[in-house]
């Protein structure tokens, strides 16, 4: 009888709770409406930094966001309680973010940062404080951004990371060649190397802690190594003929690494850092170069002429594997670069008479192109993989440029020197 | 006293005739009723009364053919007729020609009693035939009885379990139908709305909150083909929606979670239906990109 009754009420009751059922199988790439509020100012300690400015430019230049002007804004709360809802919300906001900053003792600024989610009208919680020394609240608001990326994205943002490119002045036989490092956004760039002959092919070590690169000081093709904190370096490969393309294994341990010697046939080699010995990874008369390790070091990705074009090979490193070639599409793929999950291939790839990046789906092999240049160059996955880096043509002179991975929203970075070259992403930073 | 013994001579004579006349027409009624008695079929009214006849009581009637002779007795009435017939006739005198006839008498006399005995084996042939019928019949009878009783026994059995079960049935199908009746009524109303929704207009407008809610859902990059989120969302008329709850999300993460919320409220309000009694309070929306 009890069984009956509760059937009946799920039978009448059922009805009342589902009527219309509904399935959503597409969605849109769209950025997500954001307001980031000007955070409540520690003067003098800010140095006049705008935190709540380089947050809203962090998060537009990912593609995922699109920022209310502040003109726009009727109020302006610095703190999540003090968040009109419903008047955010009908300014076609989602979120909004607001933030304050406090000067301690020593010169030192904490940044507290909140988001509202307007449309649910719930607070979404960052987790912490950020505190920068003097002169890093520029990191500090990186991390900030950081955090809401994560928050509403799912994907740890890449904001707070670092860079490098090389950067050519002057006209030959006059020219300055110059090693930078700088953050994310190419603000804050740093000298760590400068000299009057080329400076090529920079890589970060996997804990962004050094820099390997090849240096033409002593005329010939040198690798070194150089630690970009204390400027320490090494010169870790001076061999005869051609030192070029140095890459890092996931582990730190080894470089990849190309190598002519006198006979001038590249290949490439692996070279134990600790031991100084290299060992012979491809043996082709062509020119092999330009390695790149998956995530998990097991194999490499190279370029290589032997077809009679440039394109991509993949090399395992378990055995005595044959270099496979991975790349068919179009007469020209070099440069590669494995994306952080190693599922997508970034290279460099001749489009329709141009020089473009393109990004290459290693499970079906499908390459899509991302930018638009003529002569764009250098491609380099962001650490989170939501973004790629690269050197366009502006100009006639090579500038730096970030595009999202769905090509939607690219972004010229500010290079206070000459031409930029070679730019690469560092990984994320402890 | 030759006229005497002449006399004496002739009578004789007229009452060997009148004997052998007699004995004639009482051996054309013997034979004639043995005729008539045995041509029709007997055995019918035989088999009538074995049912209730038992062994020993056919070993006594064994001997029917014993009233067999009897008839020829009871026959003697029908005599006076024919004597004054032979006596108006004057008897023809020849001794030679009677003496013919006694013999002929005798002859047809003596085949008469062959007959006689004839008849009477073949009716005990047919007693015992028919004794063995009778106990074959009996025999099949309580055969029968017994079966019929078993099996009336067993319907009895099975008749009763019917009824209970009957019973039964009833009593639970007065209960579903009472139950049934009730939710007819709550169902007739559901199928009146069931109508209305699978209308033209009702497809279009769910059509028109699915394209509104997928051009809100701003994916992240977890929502891979393979996710499912179950989503139940709570609107008022004017499709302002006033509650989103995420029931499930395989294969997602807190973003998907969130981005599924934020598409319904940013697909807020949702398009009105062309029929008010079209309007739903409530929707499950099933988020599963391709």
């Amino acid at each position: 009888m009890r069984k009956l009754a509760t059937c009946l009420l799920l039978l009448c009751a059922a009805p009342a709770f589902a009527q219309l059922q509904l399935t959503i199988t597409s969605g849109v790439t769209d950025p997500i409406p954001i307001a980031v509020v000007p955070f409540e100012r520690a003067v003098p300690a800010d140095g006049g930094i705008d935190v709540a400015a380089i947050v809203q430019r962090d998060l537009e230049s990912s593609g995922r966001f699109k920022a209310m002007k502040r003109t726009d804004m009727l109020s302006r709360p610095t703190t999540a309680s003090a968040v009109d809802v419903l008047a955010w919300k009908q300014q076609r906001n989602d979120y909004v973010v607001v933030g304050r900053l406090t000067a301690q003792p020593g010169g030192a600024v904490t940044v507290e940062a909140e988001l509202v989610n307007v449309l649910t009208g719930q607070p979404l919680p960052l987790g912490k404080k950020w505190t920068a020394g003097p002169g890093k609240l520029r990191n500090a608001a990186h991390k900030v951004a950081d955090a809401v990326f994560e928050a509403i994205i799912g994907v740890r943002g890449a904001f707070a990371t670092q860079i490098a490119y090389v950067s050519v002045d002057g006209q030959p036989p006059k020219q300055r060649y110059q090693l930078i490092v700088a953050d994310a956004d190419g603000e804050a760039p740093q000298v760590i190397l400068e000299r009057e002959r080329p400076i090529m092919s920079p890589a970060w070590s996997p804990d962004g802690s050094m820099l390997a690169y090849v240096s033409f000081e002593s005329k010939l093709s040198a690798v070194y190594v150089q630690n970009v904190r204390t400027g320490q370096r090494s010169r870790v490969s001076a061999r005869a003929g051609i030192n070029g393309a140095p890459t890092w294994s996931p582990d730190g341990k080894k470089l990849a690494l190309t190598l002519g010697g006198s006979g001038g046939n590249l290949d490439i080699y692996l070279l134990d850092l600790a031991t100084q010995q290299p060992r012979r990874l491809t043996d082709d008369p062509g020119i092999d170069t330009e390695a790149s390790f998956t995530p998990d070091g097991s194999a490499i990705y190279f370029t290589s002429d032997r077809s009679g074009n440039p394109q991509i090979y993949r090399l395992g490193l378990a055995g005595n594997e044959k270099p496979k070639r991975v790349t068919f599409t179009g007469a020209y793929n070099a440069r590669p670069r494995v994306s952080p999950d190693g599922k997508q291939l970034a290279v460099l790839t001749l489009d329709d008479g141009a020089y473009r990046i393109g990004v290459q789906d290693l499970a079906s092999g499908t390459l899509s192109v991302l930018t638009k240049g003529r002569q764009d160059e250098s491609p380099s996955f962001a650490p989170n993989g939501a973004m790629v880096i690269l050197a366009g043509r502006q100009g006639g002179k090579g500038v730096l440029q970030t595009i999202s991975i769905d090509g939607q929203t690219s972004l010229r970075l500010n290079a206070d020197a000459g031409e930029v070259r070679e730019p690469v992403w560092g990984p994320y930073l402890p | 006293m030759p006229r005497q013994k002449s006399l004496t001579k002739g009578r004789w004579r007229a009452i060997a005739l009148s004997l052998l006349l007699h004995s004639g027409i009482v051996a054309a009624a013997v034979y004639g009723w043995f005729t008539w008695k045995h041509k029709p079929p007997q055995p019918t009214t035989i088999a009538i009364e074995a049912t209730v006849v038992d062994e020993r009581a056919l070993k006594n009637i064994a001997p029917p053919p014993k009233p067999a002779p009897e008839p020829p007795k009871q026959e003697p009435e029908p005599e006076p007729e024919p004597a004054p017939i032979e006596e108006q006739g004057p008897p023809k005198p020849d001794p030679a020609e009677l003496e013919r006839k006694k013999e002929e008498e005798r002859l047809a006399q003596e085949k008469l009693e062959q007959q006689k005995l004839e008849e009477q084996k073949k009716v005990q042939e047919q007693a015992k035939l028919e004794a063995e019928k009778e106990a074959a019949a009996k025999a099949a009878a309580e055969k029968a009885a017994a079966d019929k009783a078993a099996a009336d026994k067993k319907a009895l059995e099975k008749k009763k379990a019917d009824e209970a079960a009957a019973a039964k049935k009833a009593a639970e199908e007065k209960a579903r139908e009472a139950s049934e009746a009730e939710l007819r009524k709550s169902l007739a109303a559901e199928e009146r709305a069931t109508a209305l929704q699978s209308s033209d207009e009702a497809a279009r407008w769910r059509a028109s909150i699915v394209a509104r809610i997928q051009r809100a859902w701003i994916k992240p990059p977890s929502a891979q083909a393979g996710i499912e989120c179950i989503v139940r969302v709570t609107q008022v008329p004017g499709g302002e929606v006033t509650g989103v709850q995420v029931d499930s999300c395989t294969g997602g993460d807190a973003a998907l979670r969130q981005s599924v919320q934020d598409a319904v409220y940013r697909a807020s309000p949702l398009p009105s239906p062309p029929n008010p009694a079209l309007f739903d309070r409530n929707l499950i929306l099933t988020f599963k990109p391709e």
